[in-house]
């Protein structure tokens, strides 16, 4: 069992994106990989855009039967994520 | 023998004041309690005054010691005129005292049933504001907490609505993005190959020069050689251009797609923070007008219990006040009574005490048998045992 870790920068917006899109996707087709993780522990602000990135990485992922993930989410990230009944879609840790 | 007839002048006199003690005390009953004990203590007064009067008229009563002083009798009788004339006055007083009483009772109770009628009016009317105040709707009587929970759920339930529609479209865009960003990613394999094309118009440009050269040095044999390498000139030149012209409508679109990827940055990328904040506002709002409103929903069902209660302790006031009424009774059959006695007793002087004892027999029994016809509330010895039916 391996996983793809992924740093989110502090502000998680759409500047973000074309990293982040390229990221998950190398991520995503490695061989053997079963977690993709996105770690919040640096983010303190993210907008629609960002959400957006995650639901779709959630469906990519969920197409390979890879399992989603948000570390160290807190604060308002944290509350937006909540918000967002991302709960559903990724295992919090 | 002056002494003797003194001393049993004295005795009678005792006798008489402790009948007439009861008497005076039926008068007080009648003031205080106005009920059947009262005339029954009078009448029971009374009647001894009667009794000894007729004993010593009577030529055939047994034999007492008023027989061994005949000689008294005149002035015993005067003595019990003297004292008629004191008592028709006093029974005079007592029926006026009586019919002012009577009359005070009959206004004040009246008075007091409008008052009590008019308190129990506005105390429904009162019940009938508070539900208005707190029932959204006259009909089904639902609750205004009720219905602002409703709201609230359903506030929460739009909300959760919008910020999905906001997330399902930032996942579309970038669903876009995705595959507009794969068409950008082939534009450099795409400029490579024109790149070669390039490279090959160029070596054929110069074949086509060397051709020239060789075609020239061969002299009039080669002149023909000439005409095609000129030709295979003019060809890659025109590669060469094409080639130029889809590497700038490339690039071009390059431009178009770095566009496209700003303004679907521009719509997919919203500020939601905005969102929790007004989710926390509204929530706080609901919450504090749901606490409101149910808080006066259990203020009202408090008021309900204390207008029942209130509405309890104005049927048994206005049951009591029956009083009026048996009260009413009672004086009336004093009065009548003491009517009675007034008017025989000034008739007294005519000397008729017997026919006085069967009238007053005859009046007490009237009153008995109506009393019993009527089954009336002048046996009640309690308020309770009453209905409310007389008001």
């Amino acid at each position: 069992m391996s996983e793809v870790v992924m740093p989110l920068p502090e502000k998680f917006d759409f500047g973000f994106n074309k990293e982040f899109m390229q990221q998950y996707q190398s991520g995503l087709s490695r061989e053997g990989v079963t977690r993709i993780v996105l770690d919040f522990n640096r983010v303190t602000y993210l907008d629609s855009s960002a959400l957006g990135m995650m639901v779709l990485l959630q469906k990519r992922a969920k197409e390979k039967n890879i399992r989603a993930v948000v570390r160290c989410a807190k604060g308002t990230a944290n509350e937006v994520l909540k918000m967002a009944n991302f709960q559903k879609l990724f295992d919090f840790e | 023998m002056q002494i003797t007839e003194y001393t049993e002048k004295l005795s009678q006199q005792a006798k008489w004041s402790v009948f007439a003690c009861v008497t005076l005390l039926g008068l007080v009953l009648v003031y205080i309690e106005q009920n059947l004990l009262a005339v029954i203590c009078i009448e029971l007064g009374l009647l001894p005054f009667f009794i000894s009067a007729v004993a010593k008229q009577r030529p055939d009563s047994p034999e007492t010691e008023v027989d061994k002083h005949t000689r008294l009798s005149r002035s015993e009788s005067e003595n019990i005129k003297a004292l008629t004339a004191a008592i028709v006055p006093t029974l005079e007083e007592c029926e006026r005292n009586i019919s002012d009483i009577f009359s005070t009772q009959e206004d004040a109770i009246s008075t007091l049933s409008s008052s009590f009628a008019n308190l129990q009016n506005l105390v429904d009317s009162q019940q009938n504001f508070i539900n208005q105040l707190i029932k959204s709707d006259e009909e089904s009587g639902e609750m205004y907490s009720d219905k602002m929970r409703a709201f609230a759920v359903e506030t929460e339930k739009t909300l959760d609505r919008f910020i999905q529609t906001t997330i399902d479209m930032s996942a579309s865009s970038m669903g876009l993005l995705e595959k507009v960003n794969s068409i950008s990613d082939t534009m450099p394999r795409i400029i490579k190959a024109l790149n070669d094309i390039d490279g090959i118009s160029s070596q054929t440009n110069l074949l086509a020069l060397n051709a020239a050269i060789e075609a020239a040095r061969a002299g009039a044999a080669g002149r023909g050689f000439a005409v095609v390498a000129d030709e295979v000139r003019a060809l890659s030149n025109r590669s060469s251009q094409f080639s130029n012209s889809i590497k700038s409508q490339i690039s071009e679109i390059d431009g178009q797609i770095a566009l496209l990827t700003k303004h679907v940055g521009e719509v997919a990328a919203q500020d939601v923070t905005y969102i929790i904040t007004a989710k926390r506002t509204m929530q706080n709002a609901l919450d504090s007008i749901i606490e409101k409103s149910e808080s006066d929903t259990k203020v009202t069902r408090e008021l309900d219990v204390v207008a029942k209660e209130l509405e309890a302790a104005l049927n048994n006031s206005i049951r009591g006040l029956q009083f009026g009424d048996i009260n009413g009774q009672n004086l009336t059959y004093t009065l009548s009574a003491i009517s009675v006695l007034r008017e025989k007793l000034s008739e007294l002087g005519d000397e008729d005490i017997e026919g006085l004892l069967t009238k007053l027999q005859e009046h007490l029994q009237q009153i008995q048998q109506k009393r019993n016809q009527q089954h009336n509330p002048v046996s009640s010895s309690s308020m309770d045992a009453g209905d409310i039916e007389f008001f």
